[in-house]
């Protein structure tokens, strides 16, 4: 890499790493193993710095890490994660309202789902990607980006913890059937 | 857009807002990249000197036909010396493809005495495995098995080639293995996230060498782990020029830079006599699965979409391979492109049934298959590709509906229409995964799956048979 594109690499790092680490914030749920995701994906997306001719497409590159490496990690944690008696901290506090409540649960409810779950849900509820962008992220077919959208929605509002609250309220009571 | 969108939205939206910017978003970066990098190319550079001296002895080489450099990767075994061995040159007629030159792939005469047999492999060679670091081997071993969704005591792995590029300590492992009854090989390199898969593909048959095109810093790699009785490796880097010998690194080990177009390099290995063993053309460049960089033409990756499930009942290799036929033949595809994951085996009432993934390049397919034992007819569905997470794959085979759950499944239930009430389908003995008749007139029957603590209030799956089997497509 020469010197110029070593400075664009730090150029790009520099504006897009702060919102790059919410995405791997989001898919990891922990602010340790999202900065080491991020940095990960990061790296990989260094080596291959100068064969990326695109600049514009450099954040798709780096999503597409950052799942393909999530997955990864998965699958390599399973084996060596130990149960405890007390539940991570998460990354904010609990507010009393009833918005603030249904937001927890949700956010407690995404960490049930399945990896490739969860980062369909990020790319198209956060990200705000397109069903063909976050097929194309992720290497599938817009079908499938449908198909298990629709399913990790499912799985949320099946979560008893959304369906605690009064039934009169719409946002505890999440209809079926909705759009992914 | 519905309730659920936007509160969605604004609950991943408020998470995320909490994560302060890194304050030095740089830092570890290039450190974590040049690691990276080492990793995939330890060999290279700790060989790189031996290459360079390789090339040099082999400069006078390109105009002495039908002669290899005394500093060749012969290797001494039961045969004449190196410098008293004719070899033949890449005009010679003693020279053609043996086996066909599939990249990467080995094919090979009669000499079954090189060929790698895991009953009685060939042995471990380089740097003795206590220096590849403490649990390396197993640790390979293991992540082998979850790669390919088999417990780790289904599989043995051989360790073949090793090496430690000392500055980085990254250790690498060219290894065989049989793979929940497959036969495999592989090429592993040490990080810090655990071990890397730059090679993993069935083993050739017969498997005569094995050989890895491998990043390296500057050019790529040939790495070829061969027989010890081999006599000599020896690379041709194009179909015009002649074939110059490998660096040796261990009896029937050798390496060499690939530079320039690769498309027509090739290698062959020969025996004590000169003449060639195998002969194939250069494998593409490896790379590490699930890795965007990985160049077309390598060995795919496994698809994102293949379950990591334990296979549920047994499937015998007959009929293994009678249902992958059948799978390449409906997808269109030669067999040989065809990888599977065998899921479910089962046997009941004359017929033998097998449900796996498959795939060639995309995302895999459930693929179901049975046949008559008494006349051997088959039946077979294909479904479109499977959605990632599934809770279950399902198939309908004539009359028998094959319902195979995730491994967390416990009971499965089934009603013959939709105001009926479930009942427990009789356990088969293959963990949760089952067989059920049902008639093709039932259109509204149901499926209910509860998870392993059985609880009816969240089912893994509750809906239509027609619901299953739309779900596990």
């Amino acid at each position: 890499m020469d010197a110029q594109a070593r400075e664009d690499f730090r150029s790009y790092v520099v504006a897009r790493s702060g919102p790059l680490l919410r995405t791997a914030y989001l898919l990891t749920g922990s602010r340790a193993d999202a900065e080491d995701l991020l940095q990960t994906a990061l790296a990989k997306t260094y080596l291959s710095w100068d064969r990326i001719r695109d600049r514009e497409a450099v954040d798709g590159y780096v999503r597409r890490v950052m799942v393909n490496t999530q997955t990864s990690w998965w699958r390599r944690r399973k084996v060596d994660e130990h149960p405890t008696d007390v539940l991570p901290e998460h990354g904010g506090g609990r507010d009393s309202t009833a918005d603030l409540d249904l937001h927890d649960a949700l956010w407690s409810a995404l960490a049930l789902l399945p990896k490739r779950q969860r980062a369909m849900v990020v790319l198209r509820y956060y990200e705000d990607l397109s069903e063909a962008e976050t097929a194309a992220v992720l290497g599938v077919t817009v079908g499938t980006v449908k198909s298990t959208t629709s399913r990790a929605l499912a799985k949320l509002r099946e979560d008893s913890s959304l369906l605690t609250g009064s039934a009169d309220d719409p946002r505890t009571s999440l209809p079926t059937g909705a759009s992914a | 857009m519905s309730p659920i969108d936007d509160e969605l939205r604004a609950a991943l939206l408020r998470r995320a807002t909490v994560v302060p910017p890194s304050p030095d978003p740089l830092a570890g970066i290039e450190r974590r990249a040049t690691r990276m990098r080492r990793n995939r190319v330890a060999a290279s550079v700790a060989g790189s000197a031996l290459a360079v001296a390789a090339v040099v002895t082999a400069v006078p080489l390109l105009t002495t036909p039908g002669s290899t450099g005394p500093d060749s990767a012969r290797f001494a075994s039961d045969g004449p010396s190196a410098s008293t061995v004719p070899t033949p040159g890449p005009t010679a007629p003693s020279a053609p493809p043996t086996g066909g030159p599939t990249p990467g792939a080995t094919g090979g005469s009669a000499t079954s005495r090189y060929a790698l047999d895991l009953d009685a492999p060939w042995p471990y060679r380089g740097a003795p495995l206590p220096r590849l670091g403490d649990g390396t081997v197993e640790t390979i071993a293991r992540e082998l098995g979850v790669r390919h969704g088999v417990e780790a005591s289904a599989v043995d792995l051989v360790p073949l080639w090793g090496q430690v590029d000392e500055p980085a300590q990254v250790a690498e492992l060219a290894f065989a293995a049989t793979v929940g009854g497959e036969q495999r090989w592989g090429y592993a390199v040490s990080s810090g996230a655990g071990p890397e898969f730059v090679v993993d593909r069935p083993l050739p048959v017969p498997a005569l060498a094995l050989a890895a095109a491998l990043p390296g810093d500057e050019v790529p790699r040939l790495v070829v782990v061969a027989s010890p009785e081999v006599s000599a490796l020896e690379y041709g880097p194009d179909e015009a020029s002649e074939f110059v010998a490998m660096t040796g690194l261990a009896d029937g080990v050798a390496t060499t830079p690939l530079e320039g177009d690769r498309a027509t390099a090739s290698y062959r290995a020969l025996d004590a006599s000169g003449s060639v063993l195998v002969r194939a053309t250069v494998p593409a460049l490896a790379g590490a699965s699930g890795d965007p960089e990985v160049p077309a033409g390598a060995e795919p990756p496994v698809p994102t979409n293949v379950v990591d499930w334990p296979r549920r009942g047994a499937v015998p290799d007959d009929l293994r391979d009678r249902a992958v036929a059948a799978f390449a033949q409906e997808a269109g595809v030669p067999v040989e492109q065809v990888r599977v994951r065998l899921l479910f085996g089962a046997e009941r009432d004359g017929r033998r049934f097998v449900l796996l993934q498959g795939w060639y390049g995309g995302d895999a397919r459930a693929f179901a298959y049975s046949e008559d034992i008494a006349d051997g007819t088959s039946a077979y569905a294909l479904s479109d590709p499977t959605a990632p997470g599934p809770s279950l794959l399902a198939a309908l085979l004539d009359d028998v509906l094959l319902v195979v759950p995730e491994p967390a499944a416990g009971q499965v239930l089934y009603a013959p229409d939709a105001s009926s009430e479930p009942q427990a389908v009789a356990d088969q003995g293959t963990e949760a995964a089952v067989l059920i008749d049902r008639p093709p007139t039932r259109t509204d029957d149901v499926l209910l799956v509860l998870d392993g603590d059985g609880d009816p209030e969240r089912p893994l799956f509750r809906g239509s048979v027609e619901e299953a089997l739309a779900a596990s497509r």
